[in-house]
């Protein structure tokens, strides 16, 4: 099974790879050269690159929420329609510090939030309006979304999910280990 | 309430269906703790994304769980770093060894310019990862009791 695994996943791995173009902290602030902390998340050396002998199983690890509850939990919607959201995970991460990455994730969460603002309008419905099935395509909406702080970290989740995927293999809630 | 904690060191020792049991027990405490530390923080400040206000409050308590013991707060008013907060929050984990609150640092005027930081508060210390030469004068002067230098997210 995992023979033929390595060289398609690396391969799909490549989409999300390093960037040497990464900023760094200009002169004149503290710490003039060192990777700001958008680059620091894409170290090589730092943890989202362990080995993959360092990545722990987590069989009820949920990974990221698509649209995360601190967006949607304190807002009108349907209890249904929340359940949709709550329900919409990414699945067990390789690197849970990439989901704890906080200017990237706060950005992510600004931008669902408004992007979800205007799935509103764009439909014409308040929040109590919006159905299950409305909540599944804004659910798609966002992984697929080309606002580009939105795709970057969604790129980022899919590649940890990928890096667990290697490990304990895609097919098994949330990765099986050797079980069946 | 007591933590019934679990570890991945544990996981290997542990038959299917004790893992099971245990690691929903810890979901539960996860969720538990998630919430009193949001309500603990409503206290100080006004958490992202009330409805009919500014999406940009002082706080977003995370809502992920990796089963690891951990419940993490995005921080975007240094004032929720001074010590009564930090104290309130801590005696949250007084009955719950093993876990921790991370407090990360993202304010909203240096999402980009800022390298992460944070604090981890545990039972019974604090890792102080703050670049404190980063801060408005007022906040760099911030200390912890029985507080250690190390990594954030150890």
């Amino acid at each position: 099974m995992r023979s033929g695994a390595p060289s398609l996943v690396l391969s799909a791995l490549r989409k999300y790879g390093y960037n040497p173009e990464e900023p760094r902290v200009p002169k004149g602030n503290p710490g003039p050269g060192q990777w700001t902390r958008v680059a620091a998340e894409d170290d090589p050396e730092k943890a989202s690159d362990a080995p993959e002998s360092d990545i722990p199983y987590q069989r009820y690890g949920r990974g990221h929420h698509w649209v995360p509850r601190t967006v949607f939990e304190k807002r009108k919607f349907l209890k249904q329609t929340k359940s949709v959201f709550e329900n919409a995970t990414s699945g067990p991460l390789a690197d849970r510090k990439v989901n704890y990455n906080s200017e990237e994730h706060i950005e992510y969460n600004k931008a669902v939030s408004g992007l979800l603002d205007d799935y509103l309008k764009k439909n014409k419905i308040t929040e109590q309006q919006m159905t299950p099935a409305q909540a599944e395509e804004f659910v798609q909406e966002v992984k697929t979304s080309n606002v580009p702080v939105i795709r970057n970290f969604v790129a980022k989740i899919n590649r940890e999910v990928l890096r667990y995927g290697w490990r304990y293999g895609p097919w098994r809630r949330g990765g099986g280990g050797d079980e069946e | 309430m007591k933590s019934k904690l679990i570890t991945r060191d544990d996981m290997e020792s542990m038959t299917p269906s004790d893992y099971d049991r245990r690691q929903s027990e810890q979901y539960e405490v996860f969720e538990d703790l998630r919430n009193r530390v949001d309500k603990v923080l409503e206290r100080f400040g006004r958490p992202d994304f009330l409805p009919d206000q500014p999406a940009e409050g002082d706080y977003s308590v995370h809502g992920d769980y990796s089963e690891y013991p951990q419940v993490v707060v995005f921080v975007h008013n240094l004032a929720l770093l001074r010590q009564p907060v930090v104290s309130a929050l801590q005696h949250l984990l007084k009955e719950l060894p093993g876990w921790q609150i991370d407090l990360m640092i993202g304010l909203w005027d240096h999402l980009k310019d800022w390298p992460n930081m944070g604090i981890s508060i545990r039972t019974n210390e604090i890792v102080d990862d703050l670049q404190r030469q980063y801060f408005p004068k007022e906040f760099q002067g911030l200390a912890y009791e029985g507080a250690r230098r190390g990594s954030v997210l150890d």
